[in-house]
């Protein structure tokens, strides 16, 4: 009998080989030259003369890294939120009229990213539709972090609202039920019953909309200027340079970032969900 | 009330998708340049979808997009079902769920430089790797989450009964799990057919994937076919997202109350 518990763990762990391998040969083994080469970098600077060349500079590095991150926060605050915003629209909607404004909320997932970006743009231009309106006593946001937010938040959008749309339809309805036939107005309902609910998938959606943020490249380099420059495009400008060494060493910092900043939303959303199943004591 | 929330729900969807939909007018205008001002309308851009040897990039990513799909599925399905089998609070399949996690969150110019260092640039086998690898995490939690909605006792009974894995794999789980593997197939392939870094710097002159192809057709702005190929390609695939979205999500909860009843 043991045996036969054996052999049939065996099978069930020989059906993951598959990924493993993958993620050994695909992930791993990239991921591990990008590291070695990193920190070999790392040691010469320590070595040498750290300020033989612009791109051993830390304070710059740090710099890029900081816009980076403030990018990424900006974005995944913003586009959760608008997620978020439009998922409670589309409460108590149904029918074509929601099949249309998803229908619209998801179109730029089939669109190329090139597209989009000249779309941001055409938009934000000093002559565009929204540059004149909006901006139009001050000089163009082209080419600027505005502009790399605004294009980052639109890129990321449909992303959250698939999130926060697949855990509005896990909300306990009868505890939505509940409290409007208890009588409390609409607004108690969304913010004291909805959005608690919602929460552990809004904090699921600014990490992963951080991650794809922080990691984007075309879109910052398109709409970015010299003074947000981000980690990827300084690894992209360094890859067109030639030089390998350093754009591994980036390259590793860009790997780290984004993992530890989803582990630290993970265990918050966890914690998230945890005191939601808490039961509250007192009436 | 609800005529005022969805007018402002159709608002805020047409303001933030509002860059993308500037490829309606461009797909329709004569000029060759960037100009969405749509002072002629042509379908020109249309026609040398064929006549401009674009079909070549388009099916190559498709072909792309289809062999991506399917293994990415076919090796996540695999996993999430073992994964199912041995549930239980097994340490290590939390950290295979955040090394699966790690490849959506590792940024593709990292994941580029790596494969340069390590595989090269110009082999397909290459490029396949690096799509499969993006798109994996997508299936692989697609699957998670629907089957969490699974009955395990079905699965316990036929295993009782003397089924082995292969039969319970391809009669049970699998059927059950179909609206799941489509969705998750469908999603590899549009993070497959959407991706440019790995497809510009993985790739030589003999090998032009879609991306590529409209990449460098932006940087010169003298073709706007890719535009044209883009409007008829986005609401197509939304409208299979949406399909694949509505026939996943659980949606048989009742619509809350107007107003609370009166006693």
């Amino acid at each position: 009998m043991r045996k036969a518990q054996i052999g049939e763990r065996g099978v069930l762990w020989l059906l993951l080989a598959p990924l493993l391998l993958l993620l050994v040969v695909g992930l791993g083994i990239p991921t591990w030259s990008i590291l070695a080469d990193g920190l070999s970098a790392v040691g010469r600077v320590a070595v040498t003369n750290p300020a033989a060349g612009p791109d051993y500079l830390l304070p710059a590095l740090a710099r890029i890294e900081l816009t980076t991150l403030r990018i990424g926060a900006v974005v995944g605050i913003a586009a959760t939120l608008l997620a978020t915003f439009l998922t409670l629209l589309l409460r108590g909607v149904s029918g074509v009229a929601r099949q249309v404004v998803l229908a619209l909320a998801l179109f730029p997932m089939g669109v190329h990213i090139a597209f989009r970006v000249f779309g941001v743009q055409f938009l934000l231009a000093p002559a565009g539709p929204f540059g004149e309106i909006l901006f139009g006593r001050l000089s163009s946001i082209l080419f600027t972090e505005i502009a790399t937010v605004v294009g980052l938040v639109h890129w990321t959008f449909p992303v959250a609202l698939l999130v926060l749309l697949v855990a509005a339809e896990r909300l306990p309805q009868e505890e939505v039920d509940a409290a409007a036939l208890l009588g409390a107005p609409p607004r108690d309902v969304v913010l004291r019953v909805v959005v608690p609910h919602l929460l552990p998938a809004m904090i699921s959606a600014v990490t992963l909309t951080f991650c794809l943020a922080y990691g984007s490249f075309i879109t910052p380099e398109a709409l970015g200027g010299m003074d947000d420059m981000t980690v990827s495009r300084i690894i992209g400008a360094l890859l067109r340079e030639g030089r390998q060494e350093a754009s591994s060493l980036l390259s590793f910092v860009g790997l780290l970032t984004p993992l530890l900043v989803f582990a630290g939303g993970a265990a918050f959303a966890y914690m998230a969900q945890r005191r939601l199943r808490q039961p509250t004591h007192g009436v | 009330m609800r005529a005022v929330r969805l007018i402002v729900a159709l608002g805020l969807a047409v303001l933030v998708s509002a860059p993308a939909l500037v490829v309606v007018p461009l797909a329709l205008t004569s000029s060759r340049f960037l100009d969405p001002s749509l002072e002629s309308a042509s379908l020109r851009w249309f026609r040398s979808i064929v006549t401009e040897g674009w079909l070549g990039p388009v099916s190559t990513s498709t072909m792309l997009g289809l062999v991506t799909a399917a293994l990415a599925t076919g090796i996540a399905s695999l996993a999430v079902y073992s994964r199912y089998t041995l549930r239980g609070r097994l340490p290590l399949l939390w950290v295979l769920d955040g090394t699966v996690l790690a490849a959506l969150l590792v940024p593709p110019m990292t994941l580029a430089v790596g494969y340069f260092r390590t595989y090269g640039e110009g082999r397909l086998g290459t490029l396949v790797l690096g799509h499969v690898t993006l798109s994996l995490a997508m299936p692989y939690f697609v699957l998670l989450l629907g089957s969490t909605q699974l009955n395990p006792d079905i699965v316990s009974a036929a295993r009782l009964l003397g089924a082995g894995h292969g039969q319970v794999f391809g009669r049970i789980w699998a059927p059950r799990m179909k609206q799941s593997i489509m969705l998750a197939f469908f999603f590899s392939f549009l993070i497959s057919w959407d991706e440019t870094v790995l497809s510009i710097l993985l790739t030589d002159p003999h090998l032009r994937p879609l991306p590529k192809a409209i990449w460098e057709a932006m940087q010169f702005e003298r073709d706007l076919t890719p535009a044209a190929i883009n409007l008829l390609a986005a609401p197509i695939l939304s409208a299979v997202l949406l399909l694949l979205l509505r026939q996943s999500l659980p949606s048989q909860r009742r619509q809350p109350s107007a107003k609370p009843p009166s006693c």
